[in-house]
């Protein structure tokens, strides 16, 4: 459905977006993870046709959004960050101005008008005057019109932004229910909310796409390329000094009978085990250490600036 | 078919109409244009082509509000939505960037038609009085208003593409629509040769002067000002769709 290939933007000095290649299928529910000022927005407004790339392509629904913008933005249901709407406008009939504006069937537009409301939890709020609406229920507003027509491919930039626990569960469940039946790309910068809601996870970090694949590829990736917990009952103190003598700076676990070492290479892991064994060390477990997704976010966005 | 337009024009007339400012405008057109009449009646000693005449082209407050009220009027319709980030909404559903030009320039220009209409109540005035004005001066007369309004609010929209300050899209197109009335006054004589038959040629009043005010529909004058306001109107698409270019 989004297919991104080596997709750059600069404003003047600074590259907001910087030779990022993703691709997302039919169906899925991709999150798109990076701190403020990652380059997201910018990304997500290339793909809406908002903005141009200064280099690179990208595709939406086999469409460029470059040269076949229209066609790109009749497949495409949008939500800002910041949900920008006209104060003037009552809900009902902001909705029913975009509806008409997307160019929905006159005899469907009241019904999907009425489903998107009701979906958005909105059906209390429908006369109300968008200007007097607390942020959440704008935030609701925005949703409603980027659900509104049915549209094969969603974006959402920050969608839970400003919302209270509460709001933020539900529409991150709203989104959830969506998997199967459309394309979601989610942007956010909380880790927790990327976890419940989408299939696949793409990091952006100072532009670049850092990482990307399921929750399950991105932590057993990590864990192998990362740290091996060992473990000898009885025999913590020769363990550490074997693992020492192969230049490997063990650190001890509490319990003292387990050291946590950082593997030099890929493949490195099964060897060890051996040598160890050979020497005559009890090894009970030799586990590779998996990191969680939070900690994988953490060590990709908290790098040094280059 | 497409009916993004209709739709465009409806949503600006009601967001025109919501706005503090519009009924600001109307208030002040009001009695501008209350003052024009009686500036008018006086200054015609009561021949009535010559009160309509001053009325609606040749008086100063006639032009004073043919060059402002555009400006007032188009100053929010895309720097507003370009500041509060609302533009970025419009744009990015399935609307071409000329839809949304034309729909707010409808917009502005029907607004406008509301201003204009109660003028028509100081011809009902005249008629009161016995006097019968020209029906073909009249209608003449609120063609012109109709083209030249068309084209200034054109201008209008294209300095609102420019900016996200509707300040600055106002002065803007007021300096504009200045210099574009009062250049070509200023350079009438024979002695600037080449430069005044070319400004007189693109002046606004010149074209006015010479027909609508007269009772004349010269098709020649029309098609100025609509040429003039499809040439601004497309450069305005393209300030729209500037962004989008790499």
């Amino acid at each position: 459905m989004i297919h991104v290939e080596h997709l750059t933007r600069r404003f003047h000095d600074l590259v907001a977006v910087d030779d990022v290649s993703l691709d997302v299928a039919a169906g899925e529910i991709v999150g798109f993870l990076g701190p403020n000022g990652a380059g997201k927005s910018t990304t997500i407004r290339i793909l809406t046709g908002f903005l141009p790339a200064s280099s690179g392509r990208a595709e939406v629904a086999g469409f460029d959004v470059a040269t076949d913008s229209l066609r790109v933005r009749e497949r495409l249901g949008y939500l800002p960050e910041n949900v920008p709407l006209p104060p003037d406008a009552r809900v009902d009939e902001y909705l029913e101005f975009r509806a008409r504006l997307k160019q929905l069937p006159a005899g469907g537009r009241a019904a999907a008008r009425d489903r998107v409301l009701a979906a958005c939890g909105l059906g209390p709020m429908r006369r109300r005057i968008v200007g007097q609406l607390s942020h959440g229920y704008r935030q609701r507003v925005g949703l409603a019109d980027a659900l509104l027509g049915e549209p094969p491919l969603l974006i959402l930039d920050e969608p839970t932004a400003g919302l209270d626990p509460g709001q933020r569960q539900e529409v991150l469940d709203l989104v959830a229910g969506l998997r199967g039946q459309r394309t979601v790309l989610l942007s956010s910068h909380v880790l927790s909310e990327i976890e419940h809601a989408c299939t696949r996870v793409a990091i952006i970090q100072r532009g670049r796409i850092v990482a990307q694949g399921t929750k399950a590829e991105l932590e057993a990736g990590a864990g192998r390329r990362g740290e091996v917990e060992i473990r000898a009952r009885g025999a913590g103190e020769r363990l550490a000094a074997a693992l020492a003598a192969r230049g490997l700076s063990p650190r001890r676990e509490t319990d003292g009978d387990a050291c946590v070492v950082r593997l030099p290479e890929d493949g490195a892991g099964a060897r060890l085990l051996a040598d160890l064994v050979r020497e005559g060390l009890p090894v009970d477990s030799f586990r590779p250490l998996e990191r969680s997704l939070h900690d994988i976010f953490l060590e990709l966005t908290r790098s040094p600036a280059p | 078919m497409r009916r993004t337009v209709p739709t465009l024009l409806w949503r600006e007339l009601e967001s025109l109409f919501f706005s503090p400012l519009a009924y600001i405008v109307l208030t002040v057109f009001l009695v501008l244009s209350g003052f024009s009449f009686v500036w008018a009646l006086k200054g015609s000693a009561g021949v009535v082509a010559d009160t309509l005449a001053i009325f609606l082209g040749d008086g100063l407050l006639f032009w004073v509000l043919l060059s402002v009220v555009p400006a007032l009027v188009t100053m929010r319709l895309v720097a507003e939505e370009r500041r509060t980030g609302t533009l970025e909404v419009l744009l990015t559903a399935p609307v071409r960037d000329g839809e949304v030009i034309l729909g707010k320039f409808l917009g502005a220009l029907v607004f406008q038609a509301f201003l204009w209409a109660p003028t028509l109540v100081y011809v009902r005035i005249l008629r009161g009085y016995g006097a019968l004005p020209d029906t073909g001066q009249l209608v003449s007369s609120y063609v012109g208003i109709a083209c030249a309004t068309a084209l200034l609010t054109a201008v209008g929209l294209l300095f609102s593409t420019r900016t996200s300050n509707q300040i600055v899209a106002a002065v803007g197109a007021l300096s504009f629509n200045v210099l574009f009335l009062v250049v070509p006054a200023l350079v009438r004589e024979e002695r600037f040769g080449v430069l005044q038959r070319l400004l007189s040629a693109v002046s606004v009043t010149d074209h006015f002067a010479g027909s609508f005010s007269r009772g004349l529909l010269d098709s020649g004058h029309v098609a100025f000002y609509v040429a003039g306001t499809a040439g601004v109107l497309v450069l305005a698409t393209r300030s729209l769709e500037a962004r989008r270019w790499r």
